[in-house]
């Protein structure tokens, strides 16, 4: 998918280091949220933080969905071209 | 008085002390734009029992919930019969639930201290603490029934203002909190408005108030409630820890 090239990812590494202190890389991608240490009102900041800056409103149903930060980066991403 | 008109269908809203006053007020008019109104009452079952009829026969759905904000095992309580019938799902915060204990500061009991601080302030912690991630998801809007007495003060009410006092210093802290959500919290702060809570004045201290009031006359409960809709509508989109006095310019 070429995660690490995107400007999403980017940002989200960026966000996701600030909120931790940790760096993740695409091994953390798959990985349940809490075990990065994100907590589930930690990844939705994070995915409105996104969603602001990418311009890509998510829906309720959406943002409930969030398990991993591949979710959000899919949701972010995803249908842009 | 011309109302605004809101539409806030498919939304959900909870307001606590919704079976009278102003709160009654907001559930009716939440109710009529469109949203789903969860309401808490503390005791007055026929009045929430006639509010619940008044909107089912306009359509709209609304359950009234028994609880007593002075109770923390109630408002506990409260959060699991909210948490089911909204699957999650919150889109209004209304905390309006307020009551008094007035006495001077001399006379007042630690139990009446304690009674104002939990049904004005204690209570809407706990909501707010366990309602924030169905709030988050839905990037909904929480308003705080505040009152002027937080910010003016009134003799034989130490307790009620500095509840009321605390209320605006907890919707700004929580607006800082929750901004990175996307969820608005705001407060309303009334004066006098024609309630039952004011209704205990004579002819001649009303007269007397009204010469304090610029508008010259006390506030309606309607009054009241379209600031708190607009608050919570997306026309206030870019407004968030602010504290709106509603008291007709009180002096």
């Amino acid at each position: 998918m070429g995660m690490e090239s995107s400007k999403v990812w980017q940002r989200m590494s960026e966000i996701v280091g600030e909120m931790t202190g940790k760096n993740v890389g695409e091994q953390d991608v798959d990985t349940p949220m809490a075990e990065l240490g994100i907590d589930s009102l930690m990844a939705l900041e994070l995915a409105v933080y996104l969603e602001r800056e990418f311009g890509h409103r998510l829906s309720e149903e959406e943002l409930s969905q969030i398990k991993t930060l591949r979710d959000i980066f899919l949701l972010v991403e995803g249908d842009r071209p | 008085m011309r109302q605004l008109q809101w539409n806030f269908t498919g939304k959900t809203a909870l307001v606590t002390g919704g079976s009278k006053g102003i709160g009654r007020e907001i559930v009716t008019e939440l109710a009529e734009a469109g949203a789903r109104v969860l309401f808490t009452y503390a005791k007055d079952e026929g009045s929430a029992q006639s509010l619940v009829e008044e909107c089912l026969a306009k359509g709209a759905e609304v359950h009234a919930i028994r609880c007593d904000a002075s109770s923390q095992a109630e408002v506990e309580r409260l959060i699991d019969t909210v948490s089911a019938k909204t699957a999650g799902r919150l889109h209004f915060l209304v905390n309006n639930a307020g009551s008094l204990r007035d006495s001077s500061i001399r006379h007042m009991s630690q139990e009446e201290w304690q009674y104002v601080m939990q049904v004005s302030l204690g209570s809407v912690f706990t909501l707010c603490k366990a309602l924030i991630l169905p709030l988050a998801y839905s990037k909904g809007s929480i308003v705080n029934i505040s009152s002027v007495t937080g910010l003016v003060g009134q003799a034989g009410q130490v307790n009620y203002a500095a509840a009321k006092a605390g209320l605006i210093g907890f919707t700004k802290s929580l607006s800082k909190e929750l901004g990175g959500l996307g969820v608005r919290v705001n407060a309303v702060a009334p004066g006098y408005i024609d309630t039952n809570m004011v209704s205990r004045f004579s002819e001649q201290r009303r007269k007397e108030l009204y010469a304090s009031i610029s508008l010259k006359r006390f506030g309606s409960s309607q009054e009241v409630a379209q600031c708190a809709l607009f608050l919570l509508s997306d026309a206030a989109s870019y407004i968030t820890g602010q504290a709106y006095v509603v008291d007709g310019g009180l002096i």
